[in-house]
């Protein structure tokens, strides 16, 4: 236990002093891996932020049923208990004046001050509908018919043909991005994979002798695996300063300039877990590398 | 009781019209203190049979026996456990070339997970035994061959290993030094490892206090003599024909 305590502190100081002597050879290892982890990061980033328009849009609720000012509480909860049962009707949630001043008020980011002095009763109260998957695109038209002589119903929006057009473009940019991100992922596993091996290859001479002199795969892979994990998490580490010093730079020339898109304050960096998952990404993208590279030497 | 056996090992590199044999069917035994000297030309065959020894190359057939154990069983995971009890000496040295000597000395002891303090003072007895300094901060690539050749030496030493490996070990070596380093394998031997001396040198061989004396040509073990208490030798296996071996040894004797 001792023995194995000791082997791990050499791995450890054997790594660092490693990373020393070719300060060079990191530098372009962590340099690439924070390029390639840039890329993927830009990709995750528009991934994201798709996700957040689709829902600050209400795409997702392509049925609304505004209720008159002075809708009977009962006959209210009636309407919602009819219409979730329908079969096409996945959720139906109810929206009080109040929730939907806040929702607008949320909306416009700094902007809120315009609401000031406007009382939240002004809104009206309203049912949202969440339609179940592959509901027939005529259903919302249709329900919207049925629904409009309805005593408490004031009037129903139904989202319009061009609710579908930017569902289509925001899945559309989603599979790109899905797409985008498997070839850049692929291609940053490549080339991080040839930089460590660089590296490696450098000093194929010192695995071959830890080996002769019995070192066991373990104790002679140790340094090297430290190496590409700090590597990895360095990359990623400065891949995330990237991203966040150019987001900052975008995002005011992005919301102001497409305001139609992004409401002020709609853009979302990534939160801290999923920046520390990033890390942790990119450590043991260097450990893999690592290990796949020392193992062509391993054989002696 | 035997150390070191080798039973009808044969040995190929490559294979169809590119096979290249390097051993054929070669016996022999080695006893626990045995100073073996395996001399023969170039491309006779003694690397390669140091090779087998440190499972740096498997055999096609035969058996190879480290302390009883047969080697040629070994799982690739048991094999650094191996090496840790043969210790090697190459021709190409193998030392880390920004190291200094103590660091390539602490090598072969940082594997057996010894602490530091432990590592320092081995690593520094054994250089001292070789007459480089272990005070000295210069990489390995600023020494001469032959101060490399000693902390090869040196390291090989270090982990006390049961079977000791010498390719050419005095290779680079003026005669003062050669001497000294086959006295210090002798003194080796004497605390019970098994040293087996590959060489081409006619020299080393008149000069180092051997227990054995094994002659490979073309793959094939020609002779194995072992020298007698109070002086002359006699042969032990051979796969030579008769009457080369009793020549060789009325010209020793």
């Amino acid at each position: 236990m001792i023995g194995s305590l000791y082997a791990l502190g050499y791995v450890v100081v054997r790594g660092a002093r490693g990373m020393a002597q070719a300060p060079l050879v990191q530098l372009l290892a962590i340099a690439t891996m924070a390029v390639c982890m840039s890329l993927l990061g830009v990709i995750l980033l528009v991934w994201i932020n798709v996700e957040g328009i689709t829902q600050s849009w209400g795409v997702d609720v392509p049925v609304t049923v505004y209720l008159v000012d002075d809708a009977d509480d009962e006959a209210v909860s009636r309407l919602a208990e009819r219409l979730e049962a329908l079969p096409e009707v996945e959720a139906v949630e109810g929206v009080s004046p109040t929730m939907a001043m806040q929702r607008l008020s949320e909306g416009l980011g700094d902007d809120q001050n315009l609401l000031v002095g406007i009382d939240a009763t002004v809104l009206p109260a309203s049912l949202e509908l969440v339609l179940a998957p592959n509901t027939p695109p005529e259903f919302p038209a249709a329900l919207a018919d049925r629904l409009t002589g309805s005593e408490v119903v004031e009037e129903v929006g139904v989202a319009g043909a061009w609710v579908d057009k930017v569902r289509s473009m925001l899945v559309t940019v989603q599979q790109l991005a899905i797409g985008a991100g498997l070839l850049v992922s692929l291609a940053c596993m490549a080339i991080v994979w040839n930089t460590i091996r660089l590296g490696v290859y450098a000093r194929r001479a010192e695995i071959q002798i830890l080996r002769l002199v019995g070192g066991t795969s373990r104790f002679v892979r140790g340094p090297f695996i430290v190496e590409g994990m700090v590597q990895g998490t360095l990359g990623a580490a400065a891949a995330l300063g990237l991203l966040y010093g150019g987001f900052n730079a975008l995002a005011p020339f992005l919301e102001s300039g497409l305001s139609l898109v992004f409401a002020s304050g709609a853009l979302k960096f990534f939160s801290p877990t999923v920046s520390a998952l990033a890390v942790g990404f990119g450590a043991l993208v260097g450990i893999a590398g690592s290990r796949a590279a020392v193992a062509r030497y391993m054989e002696v | 009781m035997a150390t070191l056996e080798f039973d009808d090992v044969t040995m190929t590199y490559g294979s169809g019209s590119t096979a290249r044999r390097a051993l054929l069917e070669v016996s022999f035994s080695l006893d626990r203190s045995a100073f073996a000297v395996l001399s023969g030309p170039s491309g006779a065959g003694k690397s390669t049979l140091l090779k087998l020894v440190l499972a740096m190359e498997r055999p096609q057939s035969g058996t190879i026996r480290v302390a009883q154990r047969d080697i040629h069983r070994l799982r690739n995971g048991s094999i650094p456990y191996l090496r840790r009890n043969v210790g090697a000496i190459f021709q190409d040295f193998k030392l880390l070339q920004d190291a200094n000597p103590l660091e390539n000395v602490a090598l072969a002891l940082q594997v057996l997970g010894m602490r530091g303090r432990e590592v320092r003072a081995r690593a520094a007895h054994a250089l001292e035994q070789v007459e480089i300094s272990p005070t000295t901060k210069r990489a390995v690539r600023c020494l001469s061959g032959g101060e490399q050749q000693r902390v090869a030496i040196a390291r090989a030493l270090a982990g006390e290993p049961a079977i000791l490996l010498a390719d050419e070990p005095t290779g680079n070596l003026d005669p003062r030094l050669t001497k000294e380093i086959l006295e210090l394998l002798a003194a080796v031997r004497l605390r019970g490892t098994t040293v087996l001396l590959a060489t081409h040198d006619p020299q080393v061989m008149n000069w180092a206090d051997a227990t054995d004396f094994l002659r490979l040509q073309g793959g094939t073990l020609m002779e194995h003599r072992r020298s007698l208490q109070g002086g002359g030798v006699r042969p032990v296996e051979t796969a030579a024909e008769p009457n080369e071996v009793v020549r060789t040894i009325e010209a020793v004797a």
